[in-house]
């Protein structure tokens, strides 16, 4: 019970500030929504957000409310003069192309309600961009939104300048105000943009949208019938409407802010018809702030391609793709058959009141197969696994690193405030098990008082014991770094991490002990609460890059810090 | 009562120390523990109880009976996967259990085999026989577990039908039920 002491001593320093309050009775602004009913229409209002019938309400947190104002986009604007979203466009651009970005509000129509959100060009995603690898591309960015911002190139290895932090690599772009960015392509994949500024709220509600970089190597991927870019995402909505957010803070800093409707390309439902014994290209992409999802479809067989930045060394046969936050996977999917496949994430949820585990299972859309033959059978392509000789040989260049001793240890924990006690209470009991992965949010009446006013996660350099932005590590174009990321299980609240590195890539060569068999290059990677998870970074790029928990909340509660690379 | 419930009781309700627990008639030792009257206490025993871990994938293992140096412990690390997390469809996490003993009684004749289970017994699964060096490896999806060794005649079995010597519960086992406590005190389960 070292976390319950933990969670005790912090709780008596910290009790001062960031007490969350108490609603008076009979405030309709508080209301247990789609659980106790609901009350009141004014959707910028705190309530209890939406949780399972089965969970019963902590006594004593029933109206409690975080210490932060609520927040929506959009506020005292007329829904009417919002602009109605259209499904993004596809932007092919070449090198030396550019392309006009604005963030703005948009009208959303989700199962048939209307809401407020953001967009990139009036669009769901945002438009998709597809370019040739070693192309650069000019942005002129616009921020149409109520938050100063910056856009942030996930996974792409470019000039610094460009790789949109606020305050690091640039001024925050003001309301209203523009920059133009210039991106260049190193690497082919699949990558994304997104703000990175309370991209708790703002990517959350839409700002998002996928770079496809094609190869110089015309055989790069394996011949299929179509691609597919799938975007995977949710938002919380109750009766009144979106659920608000933490306008001083993130609300919903234990466990991130998951969201209980599942989106795919920002529908709540995935159509795609195809023909029978087609083979389709899926690059996926998880956008949302915390969820990991666990994607399979309909039973059909799935051969892994690739990930974040490049090809896996060997092709392999999997049953699903459990993808984090930030991560993206490229599958190549047969069809053999005529019908309809699920899109579907299955997992085992956790019921912490009954202490069970729970068969979960999300429809994320429909593949519907037309009894029609395929145009063109790449079958045979389909069934050879391919062994990615570019990229082993360009690995092995780093193998003599894999083995060495870590020249760097980062330790994730988390300090916890001042918290309603019964929430405390209920941690304390919680201690008794936290799984690798937390695939749903079973409590978030309890999650949703944790915000940055009493929620720090941490990342900590062991060998300093310098934590998150007061790390000072230092690198040289060229060198090989090995990053031990340990996820500490004792903490107060253990949760797993999808951990990014900007500007760089890396390699995951170690789990747990365990040398890893097929490597791809990342930049982003999950690391299960108490694993350990070994990262050889190739530092190739200068400037000053950020490294943070790709948890949209744990980013904004304190889990990021900075590293160099001189050239 | 079936035997497989009198063996689940067993296994929940075996002291830590090794010592039989009051609740259990002693005629249920006799059968299912005949290691048990030559067997001495140990520290090993006593320092070992299972207890709420920080360590999510470690399964402290306990002798069942009062045993001169038996012990046990088991490892999950995850099975490997090109993933950051090793899961199949239905959501399961795959495992690789690493299982190691020491001290363990092996009259001529008698295996030491290692089972997975269910709590409630429900799926049951052979995970290996010990070697030499009291050590077996296998792959398990369960999302809560038991770990227990055997004594037995036979490897060629697909139910335990020997004594049970060390046994041991994953970290997700040790949940409970909130309802009775804390702030869920007197609400129904």
């Amino acid at each position: 019970m070292a976390s319950l002491v933990a969670v005790g001593a912090t709780l008596g320093v910290v009790a001062a500030h960031g007490q969350p309050t108490v609603q008076s009775a009979g405030d309709s602004s508080v209301d247990h929504s789609m659980h106790h009913g609901s009350a009141g229409t004014d959707p910028a209002r705190w309530r209890m957000p939406p949780m399972s019938p089965n969970m019963p309400m902590p006594p004593g947190l029933e109206g409690m409310i975080p210490p932060q104002t609520p927040f929506l986009p959009g506020i005292g604007t007329d829904p009417a003069t919002v602009p109605d979203a259209v499904f993004r466009e596809v932007v092919e651009l070449r090198d030396g192309d550019s392309i006009d970005l604005e963030a703005g509000l948009v009208r959303r129509t989700i199962n048939g309600r209307t809401f407020v959100m953001y967009g990139f060009n009036g669009q769901y995603p945002g438009p998709l961009i597809k370019a040739p690898e070693g192309a650069t591309i000019t942005v002129n960015f616009r921020n149409g939104t109520e938050f100063p911002t910056a856009l942030h190139w996930h996974g792409v290895r470019l000039d610094n300048r460009f790789d949109g932090v606020p305050h690091l690599t640039q001024e925050p772009v003001l309301p209203g105000g523009t920059f133009e960015y210039r991106v260049f392509f190193r690497d082919a994949g699949i990558y994304w943009y997104h703000p990175h500024h309370r991209e708790d709220i703002t990517q959350d509600l839409g700002l998002y949208g996928n770079l496809l970089i094609s190869s110089r190597d015309a055989d790069y991927y394996s011949p299929v019938n179509t691609e597919e870019l799938v975007m995977l995402d949710d938002i919380l909505i109750d009766d009144v409407g979106l659920f608000p957010y933490g306008q001083e803070d993130a609300t919903q800093a234990l466990m991130g802010r998951f969201g209980n409707v599942l989106l795919v390309n920002g529908e709540p439902q995935y159509e795609l018809e195809v023909r029978r014994g087609d083979v389709v290209r899926f690059y996926l992409t998880n956008v949302s702030n915390t969820r990991i999802f666990n994607v399979s479809f309909g039973g059909a067989p799935i051969k892994l391609v690739g990930s974040d930045v490049g090809l896996f060394e060997k092709e392999v046969w999997v049953e699903s793709v459990p993808i984090a936050p930030a991560e993206r996977y490229v599958v190549e999917v047969l069809f053999e058959t005529a019908g309809d496949f699920v899109l579907s994430n299955r997992i085992q949820a956790i019921d912490h009141f009954r202490a069970e585990f729970v068969a979960h299972e999300d429809t994320l859309g429909v593949i519907s197969v037309s009894a029609e033959p395929t145009e063109t059978s790449h079958r045979d392509a389909f069934d050879r696994l391919r062994l990615n000789t570019a990229a082993i040989e360009e690995i092995d260049g780093f193998r003599r690193h894999f083995t060495r001793a870590p020249d760097h240890q980062l330790t994730l924990d988390v300090e916890i405030g001042a918290l309603p006690l019964p929430l405390l209470q209920m941690m304390a009991v919680d201690t008794l098990y936290y799984p690798p992965v937390e695939w749903n949010d079973v409590m978030p009446e309890m999650n949703y008082h944790a915000t940055g006013a009493n929620v720090r996660w941490i990342m900590r350099d062991e060998a300093t014991g310098r934590e998150n932005m007061d790390i000072d590590w230092r690198f040289r174009v060229g060198d090989v770094v090995k990053i031990r990321v340990v996820n500490d299980p004792s903490s107060a609240h253990p949760m797993h991490h999808p951990m990014h590195l900007h500007g760089q890539r890396f390699l995951v060569v170690e789990r747990d002990g365990v040398e890893a068999t097929n490597l791809v290059w990342k930049d982003t990677a999950l690391v299960p609460q108490g694993s350990t998870v070994d990262l050889l970074v190739e530092m190739s790029n200068p400037g000053s890059w950020m490294m943070h928990c790709h948890i949209a909340e744990h980013l904004e509660t304190g889990m990021s810090a900075v590293f160099e690379v001189e050239g | 009562m079936t035997w497989h419930v009198l063996m689940a009781g067993v296994l929940v309700l075996a002291s830590p120390t090794g010592d039989p627990d009051p609740r259990l008639p002693s005629w249920l030792f006799d059968r299912v523990l005949p290691f048990s009257r030559s067997i001495e206490k140990t520290a090993a025993c006593v320092e070992s109880p299972v207890r709420a871990t920080a360590d999510p994938y470690a399964l402290p293992m306990m002798a069942t009976v009062q045993h001169g140096g038996a012990y046990g412990s088991a490892r999950l690390t995850f099975g490997d996967s090109p993933f950051g997390v090793t899961v199949n469809a239905a959501g399961n996490h795959l495992y690789d259990l690493r299982v190691e003993t020491s001290g363990l009684p092996k009259p001529p004749g008698v295996e030491h085999i290692v089972w997975v289970a269910t709590p409630d017994l429900d799926q049951v699964t052979k995970l290996g026989v010990l070697d030499d060096e009291g050590r077996a490896l296998g792959q398990v999806t369960y999302n809560k577990m038991l770990v227990f060794v055997t004594a037995e005649r036979s490897t060629d079995l697909d139910r335990w039908s020997g004594p049970i010597l060390l046994r041991g519960i994953s970290a997700s086992g040790l949940m409970h039920t909130m309802a009775g406590h804390g702030p869920f005190l007197g609400m129904p389960c």
